[in-house]
């Protein structure tokens, strides 16, 4: 123990700098290691904690063109269940994309997210009740709180009977536990669905998404659903549009790709396996820059270990000591990564992961971090152990092994991978970087999305039944030149709704369908190709885009008439503008103005240079002149792409956050080696000095042999974040293109940061008189 | 015609207590074409000295001239580019850099002039060929002997057909045959025309000089003209 704290002893003293540098090196390692693993391990046990997770399923369609979309009948449900006998359970709910309410609580206005779901929903997936049985949604007008509601609202989980609107009418009746973050129940507000009969009559009104308790049965229910659906698409013939019926494992939600409707975005694997080599990769650097360090004490500390082994330490007990100090030094960097994790639990960082960064709460992801921080100990300390006495005493005492050329050979490897690695992650982090400004900001959406703001007053806000009067009372503003209710948002999600048309000759026509009301184009600012906008007069029209006339040339024109029901008469044909996200191609869409459709989003198009705060506040006057007090939405489009790219754009923070902690731990790493480098090299320096060499010569020299290992990374580097960033891409409809000059723009980063690392460091060295270097010698 | 010429000269050391006088008030004058030896016991302040001989060291008071320019005063940069080529330095440890090979540990001191590859070349297999080392080329310092890595050093020191050569203790860490050797070579650049100032402990080595001057408490203690035994 004596040798033990004593080597310690002499490390800190003489290695203080350096000591510390690995120490935060591996600190930060360790910490983003934890986070990525706690993102990892969030996603790997995503659902797990809902009971009986493995023997539910969501029920999705294929339609005839391959796309998959969750959108069901209630007979069709109902037919699914029945396959087995006895009848499966299965719940629906009513998932608009949006689900967010205005409700009043407490004499406030709150805005939450409710959807109605089946009565059975919380008993289906065993929601855990502190208040209310599994049975309240029988009520009616009843909800059900999670527990972190009632506390926020009312400070208390005892809220049974408390109403949440301003009418009074809806009550809560009952109050779950929250569910944890990795499960597709979100802590919403749940209300009863009821089905009209003639819902339950309707095979062809997709309004729900299904969940089934197969269990044992699935087998038999995916046969007779199979063998149902061919009888039936047989007799529908043409009209046939689903191909087939899937069912996806609920614990397996995260890895379906392009479902529409699904309560869950996906997660490419590819960008787990992007984390997965981040989280490898930052730690085989910290583990490099820790042996590298390591190494570069043996010819230092040659002669003391090899006199305690003249003096009669055994080489084992010298090598504990040796992988001992590495523990300790791990270990210690593993406390204050903890340390570090708990102090920004409640900061922003928090918010990179989707499971937060608390160590108390992913102690899975701790465990298995304290099991790679023992691991980085013992192959630190056992490299240079085993090489610092594999000498022979005599040998070792007199010897200088510093600069061997194999150990030369290790270091340029050494300071290879870093730089690989760091550019590889920085530029994969450009482009994320660049596509989610893209998708955000600068992609063109085939609408004007600068000078709108979008402001939703519906219900419970109390309008006038009409609510193109609302419409009006803010056209009339100076500083708005157009207006328009519509019944989605467009860009905003993939939730449009597809509508089943017949044509004069009774064949289909279903486009996505979008609901508008007058001056819808102008407001919105896309281009009308053909014929005109809606007018105030209007009723049972229809505007398509360019991409759905392109798909039914023969029926669908201007002037041309479609049924649902009643008569709808093609009024005009518009640009093919985003209607639903980017992550989807854009598809033929119609947007029907009919009679008492309840279009409840006001669009609204202020003059272009006006102050878009000042314009905001002026229509918030104007909503509260109808609705005094009401605490009414008001959003901008940023605003709006921002919260529909919010797994993008967390992803990207992701990758760019640990990517720059991949360059920080590189850069400390490159800085040890240059030190390393440097102070072993001064009696070269030296020389070259006496010979001729100025201190910029010296310089250049350092620097020409990094920036040399740099280029040479770099091109691997490029290659590969190439491929994984184009991989990512793919998930894209609508991408940017992988312009070199952003990887020229990361290779000039990294060598500035690099000549100033060299310099800085060597700048000393470089400078010293050339008889100090030789003095040494 | 003088190449070194200094006037009062001193040196010293200071540390946060104490302050080491190495030269102390020397004044000494060497000629063009002369072989001066440097005498006196460990400490006396030869090689600091024959750093500022070199222009590896500045005095901290008094003047030196190199040929005629007073060089006292220069900075670094200057100092480098006034002794790049127009001195030469041989090393008791050799100094040659452990991971270039010969060639290039010879080519070094012309690498930092603007001399044309293939003349370079040919200034490099010259001086090999001179000092016989020539079939070593290829080879690392670690991969020769002591006298072998001494030739080397002394191409490396002549390669650029310096005026002056300063050697300090060249064969202490040579056997006597290997240090005859030297000490030949030495002579016979010396016969060639060049300047030689050598600091060394050795009697015998001092009798090549023409000039031996023994030092003692950083001061000349005594000046010697030597019968040449060559």
């Amino acid at each position: 123990m004596n040798t033990f704290s004593r080597n310690i002893r002499f490390i800190l003293r003489r290695f203080k700098l350096s000591t510390v540098l690995n120490v935060v090196g591996l600190s930060v390692a360790f910490a983003a290691f934890m986070m990525i693993l706690m993102q990892i391990w969030h996603d790997a046990t995503f659902n797990t904690s809902i009971r009986d997770a493995d023997n539910i399923y969501m029920v999705y369609s294929v339609d005839k063109d391959g796309v998959k979309f969750t959108y069901i009948s209630y007979p069709w449900a109902e037919n699914i269940a029945s396959m087995s006998q006895p009848k499966a359970q299965y719940v629906l709910y009513e998932d608009f994309g949006s689900n967010s309410q205005t409700f009043y609580v407490n004499g406030n206005y709150i805005k939450e997210d409710k959807i109605n779901v089946s009565a059975n929903f919380p008993e289906f997936f065993g929601f855990s009740m502190i208040a209310g049985g599994e049975n309240c949604l029988e009520q009616e007008n009843a909800v059900i709180v999670p527990e972190s509601f009632a506390l926020r609202y009312f400070g208390t989980a005892d809220v049974i009977g408390e109403t949440v609107d301003r009418e009074k009418k809806i009550f809560i009746s009952g109050v779950y536990k929250d569910f944890p973050a990795n499960c597709f129940i979100k802590n919403i507000l749940y209300s009863r669905l009821y089905i009209s009969n003639t819902m339950k009559m309707n095979w062809e009104s997709n309004s729900y998404t299904m969940f089934l308790k197969a269990g044992n049965s699935l087998a038999e229910i995916e046969r007779g659903t199979g063998m149902d659906l061919k009888q039936r698409n047989e007799k529908a013939g043409k009209y046939a549009f689903r191909d087939s019926f899937e069912f996806a494992r609920i614990t397996e939600l995260q890895d379906l790709d392009g479902v529409e409707g699904s309560p869950v975005a996906p997660v490419s694997p590819s960008m787990q396996l992007m984390l997965v080599s981040i989280a490898i990769a930052i730690i085989l650097i910290a583990t490099i820059n820790y042996v590298n360090f390591a190494n570069s004490l043996i010819p230092v500390r040659l002669q003391s270990i090899n006199t305690q082994k003249i003096l009669g330490a055994t080489v084992c007990s010298l090598r504990g000591t040796i992988v001992l100090e590495s523990l300790l030094i791990c270990l210690l960097s593993f406390f204050v990564a903890l340390g570090i994790m708990s102090l920004l639990s409640d900061s922003w960082i928090a918010g990179l992961t989707e499971a937060g960064i608390a160590p108390a709460k992913n102690m899975p992801a701790v465990m298995v971090t304290c099991a790679v921080v023992v691991a980085v100990a013992v192959v630190a300390g056992a490299i240079p152990a085993y090489r610092i006495t594999s000498y022979s005493p005599a040998v070792a005492l007199k010897g200088n092994f510093g600069l061997s050329p194999a150990g030369k050979s290790m270091r340029t490897f050494v300071v290879g991978v870093q730089f690989f690695t760091s550019a590889a992650l920085m530029i994969a982090a450009s482009f994320m970087l660049l596509q989610r400004n893209y998708l955000t900001r600068s992609a063109d959406y085939g609408f004007a999305k600068d000078e709108l703001i979008v402001c939703d007053i519906g219900y419970p806000a109390q309008m006038p039944e009409d609510l193109n009067t609302v419409a009006d009372a803010v056209r009339r503003l100076p500083y708005v030149s157009a207006a328009s209710l519509s019944w989605s948002t467009l860009g905003e999600s993939d939730n449009t709704q597809g509508w089943v048309f017949k044509d004069i000759n009774g064949d289909w026509v279903n486009p996505r369908t979008l609901f508008g009301e007058q001056d819808y184009l102008k407001t919105m600012d896309i281009e009308l190709i053909e014929g005109r906008d809606f007018s105030t007069r209007d009723t049972n029209v229809i505007i398509v885009n360019q991409l759905t006339r392109d798909k039914f040339p023969e029926t669908v024109d201007v002037g041309k008439k479609l049924k649902f029901g009643e008569w709808y008469e093609i009024i005009g044909i518009c640009e093919n503008a985003k209607f639903s996200s980017l992550r989807s191609e854009t598809e033929p869409v119609m947007i029907i103005k009919m009679k008492d459709y309840y279009c409840s989003i006001l669009n609204v198009r202020v003059v272009a240079g006006t102050n878009m705060f000042d314009a905001m506040s002026g229509i918030r006057e104007t909503l509260n002149s109808f609705d005094p007090g009401y605490a009414f939405e008001l959003r901008f489009y940023d605003q709006i792409l921002d919260a529909t790219y919010q797994k993008e754009n967390k992803l990207s923070s992701q990758i760019t956050i640990f990517s720059l902690l991949a360059v920080f731990i590189s850069i400390i790493g490159v800085f040890g080696l240059v030190m390393f480098d440097s102070e072993y090299r001064r009696r070269e320096i030296a020389v070259r000095k006496v010979f001729g060499a100025t201190t910029v010569g010296i310089l250049r020299m350092f620097n020409i042999r990094y920036l040399s290992i740099l280029a040479v990374s770099f091109v691997f580097a490029a290659i590969a974040a190439w491929i994984v960033v184009g991989r990512w891409l793919e998930n894209f409809a609508y991408k940017i293109f992988l312009s070199p000059l952003v990887a020229l723009a990361v290779f000039a980063l990294l060598a500035v940061i690099t000549v100033a690392t060299v310099t800085g460091q060597c700048l000393r060295i470089a400078r010293s008189n050339p008889v100090e270097g030789l003095r040494n010698e | 015609m003088q190449v070194i010429k200094t006037e009062n000269l001193v040196k010293s050391f200071r540390t946060e207590e104490i302050e080491t006088i190495a030269v102390d008030n020397l004044s000494l004058e060497v000629d063009k074409g002369e072989f001066v030896a440097i005498m006196g016991p460990s400490g006396c302040g030869k090689t600091t000295l024959l750093n500022i001989f070199g222009l590896l060291d500045a005095p901290t008071s008094g003047k030196y001239f190199l040929n005629g320019e007073d060089v006292s005063t220069l900075n670094e940069r200057a100092r480098t580019f006034l002794r790049r080529g127009k001195v030469g330095f041989i090393f008791q440890s050799f100094n040659l850099i452990d991971e270039l090979t010969v060639y290039e540990n010879i080519e070094l001191p012309i690498t930092y002039m603007k001399i044309a590859p293939a003349r370079r070349k040919e200034m490099v297999n010259d001086i090999m060929e001179r000092m016989a080392i020539s079939h070593r080329a290829n080879h690392f310092p670690h991969q020769l002997s002591g006298g072998q890595q001494q030739r080397v050093a002394i191409a490396r020191a002549v390669v650029l057909n310096p005026e002056l050569i300063l050697a300090d203790e060249p064969t202490g860490n040579l056997d006597s045959k290997n240090g005859v050797e030297v000490m030949k070579i030495l002579t016979e650049l010396n016969d060639g025309g060049t300047t030689v100032v050598m600091v060394t402990h050795n009697l015998r080595d001092a009798e090549y000089a023409r000039r031996t001057i023994d030092m003692f408490d950083g001061k000349i203690s005594s000046v010697t003209v030597n019968s040449i035994n060559r």
